[in-house]
């Protein structure tokens, strides 16, 4: 009984404190607040499920990936990526959404779901290639590779970005 | 740094921003009881049964026993009468970018399930009701329009997934223990041929296809995985159940000969596969570190190797191999060794 409710009380103050990080990568992820809400709550129980195994400095990092699995896995098996993000904004946040924003979520909806995931462990979770091609268990050329196509691909769409890199 | 990599370090912190923390500790409480719960129960029947199993050898060492085999009274397939509950599934397409409802209403009739399919498109008129019939007991599949087909399986399944090769199928399925069916509905980004061969893992722990076949198989225990390896004799394609989370095709799968291949079950396991060659017989895995392993003969005779390695307090994505080498007796009764290749 005892251990049970040690063993609550320490998730809960992980919950408390990993939801609102997992919700953002999530949200980068999926481009959906509802789809990010699920995997979240799925990663958390998941979580939770493997707690006793799970050292503290490393809880983070192990939900981290297990959402990134479940993004995976998800797409694979039950549907294509989702798109409607981009095109909808939420309401609460559209005014202050800057054009940088808009912009960079144009760009994340021209990626293939790879590239996506790619680009978010990249330049949002700051990760090395090694440590992007660990997380989604690819090779470190294999990231390489699609992180290349990925911003060429971005320049090519993006006409401005394209002539600022070439001047 | 290029003007691009700083556009998208900036703007994806500021896109995160939108995104709103909904999931909270209380909320999740009932599931974490639940979790709490499944567990206790586990270790409650694994000690029971391995009482009961203590019991069973203990009285069978000591009273000699010959067994009767009754056959089963044979069951006449039926559904208790009635509606089940609506299903619904949701499936989106890139090009065009458009998001399709799937809505499936079951209806029970004696040896009659009657199916009504609804392919909503999102924000459309509403789309007309497709009506078809299964039967209790057996294997029903059919395309609903181009891009969706339904499927049902008289069993209460624990996996379901496609072997041949069906690039851009998307599978999504419901298990309905009142009607003792598994409700798949297939969604294909091309109309070319739905529905797919299909294999399902069963309530009597054996793989069956949408032939109406059981395919062959061998289930390997490694600590509280199993594992069961099987293969489609027709495709020669070889799957795993519990299924792999990052396959997109059995199609795709290296070669288990002279093989390490390594799968991707769960987070946090570390588990490999591989073939022996025909005739191998007193097969020795040396694994590297702790890993176990264990070996297990497919009906065709072929053995097959399960290595695990010890739990992982993160996501197992490493690439690294679990075995050091494999030894066996041939055909010529010589022992020959070998290091198998990473795949």
């Amino acid at each position: 009984m005892f251990e049970r409710a040690r063993r609550h009380a320490e998730f809960t103050d992980f919950v408390d404190t990993a939801s609102r990080y997992l919700s953002r990568t999530a949200y980068l992820l999926t481009g959906r607040q509802d789809l990010a809400d699920d995997l979240v709550q799925e990663t958390l129980t998941r979580t939770y499920a493997a707690w006793d195994r799970v050292r503290p400095e490393e809880a983070i990092g192990y939900a981290r990936r297990v959402l990134v699995n479940l993004t995976i896995d998800r797409h694979r098996r039950r549907e294509p990526v989702p798109i409607e993000w981009i095109d909808r904004p939420d309401e609460h946040n559209a005014l202050a959404r800057s054009d940088d924003q808009d912009e960079v979520a144009r760009m994340l909806a021209d990626l293939t779901p790879r590239q996506r995931r790619i680009v978010v462990l990249r330049y949002f979770e700051d990760y090395t290639e090694a440590q992007t091609a660990e997380c989604l268990g690819i090779t470190v050329g294999t990231v390489k590779s699609a992180c290349s196509r990925a911003l060429a691909a971005l320049r090519e769409k993006h006409a401005p970005l394209r002539r600022e890199q070439t001047s | 740094m290029n003007l691009l990599e700083e556009k998208l370090r900036s703007g994806l912190a500021g896109l995160a921003d939108e995104a709103r923390t909904n999931v909270r500790a209380d909320a999740l409480i009932g599931t974490f009881a639940l979790i709490d719960r499944r567990r206790r129960n586990r270790r409650l029947l694994a000690g029971v049964a391995a009482a009961t199993a203590a019991g069973v050898i203990g009285w069978t060492a000591l009273a000699p026993h010959p067994l009767t085999v009754q056959p089963a009274p044979l069951a006449t397939p039926s559904f208790a009468a009635g509606s089940i509950i609506p299903q619904y599934f949701q499936f989106t397409t890139d090009a065009p970018a458009v998001s399709h409802i799937v809505s499936v209403e079951l209806r029970a009739e004696g040896s009659r399930l009657n199916l009504s399919v609804t392919n909503q498109q999102e924000y459309a008129a509403p789309a007309e009701a497709r009506t078809f019939v299964a039967g209790a007991g057996v294997y029903f599949a059919t395309k609903v329009d181009d891009n969706l087909a339904v499927m049902v399986i008289p069993d209460v399944t624990k996996q379901v997934q496609v072997i041949r090769d069906a690039p851009g199928s998307y599978l999504e399925y419901r298990v309905i223990e009142s009607a003792g069916i598994t409700l798949v509905l297939e969604w294909t980004t091309d109309d070319r041929r739905v529905p797919s061969h299909l294999s399902w893992f069963g309530s009597d722990h054996l793989v069956h296809d949408s032939t109406g076949a059981i395919l062959p198989g061998v289930g390997l225990t490694l600590g509280d995985q199993r594992v069961t390896i099987f293969q489609d004799p027709v495709s020669g394609f070889w799957a795993t159940f519990p299924e792999e989370l990052y396959l997109t095709s059995a199609s795709v799968r290296p070669d288990p000969d002279g093989a390490e291949v390594r799968l991707r079950l769960a987070p946090s396991t570390s588990m490999s596969v591989g073939r022996l060659p025909p005739g191998a017989t007193q097969v020795t895995v040396t694994p590297r570190g702790s890993a176990t392993w264990t070996v297990g003969a497919m009906p065709d005779g072929r053995v097959w190797y399960l290595v695990r390695g010890l739990p992982s307090s993160s996501a197992d994505v490493s690439t690294t191999p679990l075995v050091k080498s494999i030894s066996y007796t041939d055909t010529d009764g010589k022992r020959v060794a070998y290091t198998p290749a990473l795949r």
